[in-house]
């Protein structure tokens, strides 16, 4: 009995269950564990990590210096998430809403620029916004400015670039939760006397209020970790939490200190997700 | 009687689809007034027109005298009960039946009076703290015809609300609808594919058919004298026979079926056949209900019909 029960039960469960516990453990669990383990660990004179347990790592954090890039962080990524909503919003209710037969094909070329690697576009971005660059080349030409405009290595050139990053992942959940939206309800707010703008407050907003959150996370929290593009386009003016861990990993040669710093950030991502699951967030369409 | 609501000539075409074709319809005040048809004949896209969510292709409807196609909705004197109810799924009941008149402004005391008032009238209080998805379906369907009568509109516009519903909850709900019709006085526009559902509450009943109105009058009339032979098979049971006039005789018509003759008993006008009444060996279709049959120990005339329902032209 026992044998037939694990051939009929325990063994497909595990055939099909196993490789992505495999995976889990091995590729989330185990680096995890490893960055925890080593954000106690401490440096020797030559750099080396050593296992001597130490609090040191989290004391550092609280460093003035880093406490302004927190502080630069936070205004970064706020801004950021602050633009994206307002330019994806209207943008992702008219795509949802369309009843256009080009309806799918605006939603595509939402997504298909970002099947190029964001770093090359940052790049890209970085000789188009340059002061040899395409754009102040052209308007020198036109004589529309007779100096070339000193666009880089800015905190907005940053916000615009971590705009330009996240867009899309403000647009999908916001997308999702606009085109659930079911169109009767707004006839029927029309019909009891709402103007259009009190049809938005009073009906469309609420109703897409866990779209626009979960969009705010998602962009959010990779503005925090997205070194690369503060590096390019901020030309370190405009650090934030990422570009200090990279820094530790790299340049500083600071593990432990970096790994601090990443459990940190985790941290913060772990309290955003659960208030946005407190007030009622769906965790599925935060689409991880 | 007044008339309310006046449809004149109105028209309307999606693309190559004419969906309401010439409608002219009026409207009076405090009647109980049904869209009846099949899906796909129009009486919705009719409801929609007078609410103000579809725009006439061509025509003019005008409601209390005044033509409303330039007035957005929600500067309409009408509101609407939507089949699928419609209610803001993240606002309590309270909220949701004081939302008209929160829109309107009217003071916050005035507002409590009357929702609980309308709560009760639809037998819903104690109801106010919970949200629609807590409620069943006739519940919610009580809910939004509530938030509609809060607004004391001139014209209810209803859409199927009693679809969802099941047959027992459907034939309360129903009597419930014209108690509330006659208390609060309101017209009511009701569309509905139940022709039970028709005759049961209405006071007039419009039969639509492709876009076209075959037909309006009381359900007696509809019943009685069926205007074409949709109307004659789409309402009751009937039998149809197709034949040719013979003779009208002192307003008695003598009508050749497939195996022999039917005579009416009722007055059959006698005309030219095209514009004004029966022509002699014009093709027509007779429409008897079964119960005005009755069959005779005859020799000669197995089959008599008591009366004839109808004749009508092919």
């Amino acid at each position: 009995m026992t044998k037939k029960r694990f051939r009929e039960k325990t063994l497909p469960a595990a055939v099909m269950v196993g490789p992505v516990t495999l995976w889990l453990i091995l590729l989330v669990a185990v680096p995890l564990i490893y960055i925890l383990v080593m954000s106690f660990c401490s440096i020797d004179q030559y750099y080396n990590v050593t296992f001597h347990f130490t609090v040191d790592n989290y004391r550092h954090l609280i460093d003035a210096s880093y406490i302004k890039i927190y502080v630069q962080s936070l205004v970064i990524a706020l801004l950021t998430t602050l633009i994206c909503i307002v330019v994806a919003y209207p943008f992702t209710y008219i795509i949802a809403r369309t009843k256009s037969r080009f309806k799918s094909l605006l939603y595509m070329l939402v997504i298909i620029p970002f099947w190029t690697n964001s770093l090359i576009r940052i790049y890209g971005w970085k000789s188009f916004l340059g002061t040899t660059g395409w754009l102040n080349s052209i308007l020198m030409k036109l004589h529309i400015i007779s100096q070339p405009l000193d666009l880089l290595f800015k905190q907005g050139t940053t916000v615009f670039g971590m705009v330009y990053c996240l867009f899309p992942f403000m647009v999908l959940p916001l997308y999702t939760a606009i085109g659930k939206l079911d169109s009767t309800l707004l006839e029927a707010s029309c019909d009891l006397g709402a103007k259009g703008y009190k049809t938005f407050l009073k009906v469309i907003l609420p109703l897409t209020a866990s779209g626009i959150f979960s969009g705010c996370i998602m962009v959010f929290i990779p503005c925090l970790g997205y070194f690369f593009v503060s590096n390019i386009l901020g030309g370190g003016n405009s650090d934030v939490i990422g570009n200090l861990i990279e820094r530790q990993f790299k340049s500083g040669n600071n593990w432990p200190l970096g790994a601090a710093l990443s459990i940190i950030l985790i941290v913060i991502t772990l309290v955003l997700v659960k208030l946005y699951q407190k007030t009622g967030g769906d965790m599925d369409s935060l689409g991880v | 009687m007044n008339t309310i609501v006046d449809i004149k000539g109105v028209n309307k075409i999606y693309g190559t689809n004419h969906v309401v074709k010439d409608l002219n319809l009026l409207v009076e005040e405090g009647e109980f007034l049904t869209l009846l048809g099949s899906s796909g004949c129009g009486k919705t896209t009719t409801l929609r027109m007078i609410a103000g969510f579809e725009e006439p292709t061509t025509g003019s409807i005008t409601v209390e005298g005044e033509p409303i196609e330039d007035k957005e909705p929600y500067e309409r004197n009408v509101n609407t009960v939507f089949q699928s109810y419609a209610l803001f799924p993240h606002m309590t009941i309270y909220d949701n039946v004081a939302y008209g008149l929160k829109m309107k402004k009217v003071p916050k005391k005035e507002i409590k009076e009357r929702v609980l008032k309308m709560l009760e009238m639809v037998q819903l209080s104690g109801f106010e703290k919970r949200y629609p998805s807590q409620l069943s379906g006739g519940q919610k369907q009580r809910v939004a015809i509530a938030r509609a009568l809060i607004n004391r509109p001139k014209v209810l516009l209803l859409d199927e609300p009693l679809g969802a519903l099941d047959l027992k909850l459907r034939k309360q709900m129903q009597l419930e609808l014209k108690r509330l019709q006659k208390k609060l006085n309101i017209t009511f526009i009701y569309v509905t594919h139940d022709q039970e559902e028709a005759l049961t509450m209405s006071d007039r009943i419009a039969i639509m058919h492709d876009g076209v109105m075959d037909q309006i009058g009381s359900p007696t009339e509809i019943y009685e004298r069926p205007a074409t032979k949709f109307v004659a098979t789409f309402i009751g049971e009937t039998n149809v026979f197709d034949g040719t006039i013979r003779s009208i005789e002192g307003g008695k018509a003598v009508i050749g079926i497939e195996n022999g003759e039917v005579t009416s008993s009722g007055s059959v006008e006698e005309g030219d056949g095209k514009n004004t009444g029966f022509a002699v060996n014009e093709f027509v279709t007779v429409s008897v209900r079964p119960e005005k049959m009755h069959f005779l120990r005859n020799r000669w005339r197995a089959l008599r019909f008591r009366r004839l329902s109808e004749i009508t032209s092919m």
